[in-house]
């Protein structure tokens, strides 16, 4: 199984580089099945764990196997079988249960681990869904989700996060806790629980992508590493699950907001607004990938869910390879039936920005003023940031500033503050905002 | 960070591809796919004198994870003494600016 180190040439530096990479790659396989035979992803994350241990001991001594990830499974398996030997001898010392019962236990470990092997697929999906069991609060969903599935160390969670170490941890301890106190099954639901399971696992996937797009805390507008971890996620259930029209709109609409990454900062980290990015930074690979996903979406029939339809209106952007050729009426029209489908004030906001630009900002800003009153609103710099703009375009710049800079009160965003507060500033000097930067 | 893998155009290339080869070469496509790394893959030719055979675009977390990818390449589409895969780092031109 294994090749010689001497000749591969590595140092036991290269191959502990080797074994994480290694790591990365084969962790949540490695953890979806053995959480298959144990049913517990706790212990299954534990036994993998120590086969990666085993790893790192035996591997700059015996060098890489050829098929790693297979070493690493019969390892692991070897351990839960020595698991449940010792957990055998122990209830037949107490119950005088016999040989039965662990024959059994071998047997049907034999029967699982094997069944194990050929559904490598199936099993990534239990895991994705275990990890992101509504019984869970999103900070834990997010946590065990990109530690099971994604490979990550609690450190790498932590530091994406602003949190501590210690935090992460805990999070992942009370996570395993509560999915084995609730009794959790390993499965991926079926029939109506289907639906609102799917939802939960793509709220899991777009809320790390979001943070790393629109870092809502912290000196940088941007987190690349979250987003580039969910689009990875991502990619891996449109291949599980290629059936579900949502799983590609989600695909869909990170890779065209990721295709924006490289315009939407500038030299100096400063947030740049999508209508003033410079569209040939955009990636147009990631476009490509984007509207395939949407295409993909749209071509599973039925009406179109809440991430395809932001995924089409993503699509309106990336199509445009001029501002002024943006088809800002068919955004409103999308903008509609996402209210409809899933209301939010937040959507709503984004309604007046099209309507804006679609029919003029009197329009935007007769919506944008109904919202004032909306109380998830109260404490977003989203509505005054956008009141600001329409007031500025409607040459009402003493009501602009004042909204500029309630904004600007409002954001948790350093960068964005500052951005807020140059347009304050440049709305009580008679700046038009087309000629700030 | 986004590697391209350039894959080596060969006579055990050209061999594999002969022979009804295509499958393993799926399935280690497949494998980039499902483990969400795979941008693009294209085929560039199938002329053993061809500076090479194809590409593989991935997006991984580190040069060794590409690495590590590369050594996963179809062990009938290459042998010893011929050009392996050869990993390159893509550099975008903000990158550059």
């Amino acid at each position: 199984l294994t090749s010689d180190p001497t000749a591969s040439g590595l140092s036991t530096a290269d191959t502990h580089r080797a074994i994480e990479a290694v790591w990365r790659i084969e962790s949540a396989r490695l953890i979806a099945g053995l959480a298959r035979i144990v049913r517990d992803i706790g212990q299954a994350e534990e036994l993998a764990q120590d086969a990666l241990v085993a790893a790192l001991e035996q591997w700059p001594v015996s060098g890489v196997p050829r098929n790693p990830g297979a070493w690493l499974m019969a390892t692991a398996k070897h351990r839960a079988i020595d698991q449940f030997r010792r957990r055998a001898v122990l209830e037949r010392k107490h119950a005088e249960l016999g040989r039965d019962l662990e024959v059994q236990q071998r047997i049907d470990l034999a029967t699982d681990a094997s069944a194990a092997d050929d559904d490598v697929g199936d099993d990534l999906l239990r895991l994705i869904f275990t990890a992101c069991h509504p019984v869970l609060s999103s900070d834990a969903r997010v946590a065990l989700t990109l530690r099971m599935v994604g490979g990550l160390t609690t450190g790498e969670i932590a530091r994406a996060f602003l949190v501590t170490e210690a935090t992460v941890a805990q999070r992942i301890v009370r996570a395993k806790r509560t999915l084995a106190e609730a009794r959790v099954p390993f499965e991926v639901p079926a029939g109506r629980d289907l639906g609102a399971r799917l939802a939960s696992v793509l709220e899991v996937v777009y809320l790390i992508f979001n943070e790393g797009y629109s870092a809502t805390t912290g000196d940088d507008w941007m987190r690349p590493g979250l987003s580039d971890e969910a689009l990875r996620l991502g990619r891996m259930l449109a291949i599980l699950a290629p059936g579900e029209s949502e799983v590609h709109g989600l695909v869909a609409l990170m890779e065209i907001q990721a295709s924006r990454v490289g315009a939407r900062v500038g030299r100096g980290g400063e947030p740049i607004r999508l209508l003033e990015q410079d569209r040939t930074r955009w990636d147009q690979l990631l476009i490509r990938r984007g509207l395939a996903a949407l295409d993909r979406a749209e071509g599973l029939g039925g009406a179109l869910g809440p991430y395809a339809l932001q995924a089409a209106i993503a699509a309106c952007h990336a199509r445009a390879r001029l501002p002024e050729e943006t088809d800002w009426a068919r955004i409103a029209a999308l903008y509609d039936a996402l209210a409809q489908l899933a209301p939010s004030p937040i959507v709503d906001v984004n309604r007046a920005v099209a309507i804006g630009m679609a029919f003029g900002p009197a329009a935007g800003l007769e919506l944008a003023d109904r919202l004032t009153t909306e109380p998830t609103l109260k404490q977003s710099h989203l509505l005054p940031a956008v009141r600001g703009d329409l007031l500025d375009k409607l040459g009402r710049r003493d009501e602009a500033a004042a909204e500029f800079q309630r904004a600007a009160e409002l954001t948790r965003n350093s960068r964005e503050r500052t951005l807020l507060l140059e347009r304050a500033l440049a709305a009580t000097r008679e700046i038009p905002s087309s000629e700030m930067s | 960070m986004r590697y391209v893998l350039l894959l080596p155009a060969s006579e055990t290339a050209s061999k594999a591809k002969s022979r009804g080869g295509e499958a393993e070469m799926h399935e280690y496509v497949a494998q980039l796919a499902g483990a969400g790394v795979l941008l693009a893959a294209e085929r560039l030719s199938g002329d053993a004198d061809a500076p090479v055979a194809g590409f593989i675009l991935i997006e991984v977390r580190s040069r060794d994870e590409a690495a590590e990818w590369a050594s996963r390449y179809p062990v009938q589409w290459t042998q010893g003494g011929e050009p392996g895969v050869a990993v390159h780092e893509v550099t975008s031109i903000s990158g550059l600016a």
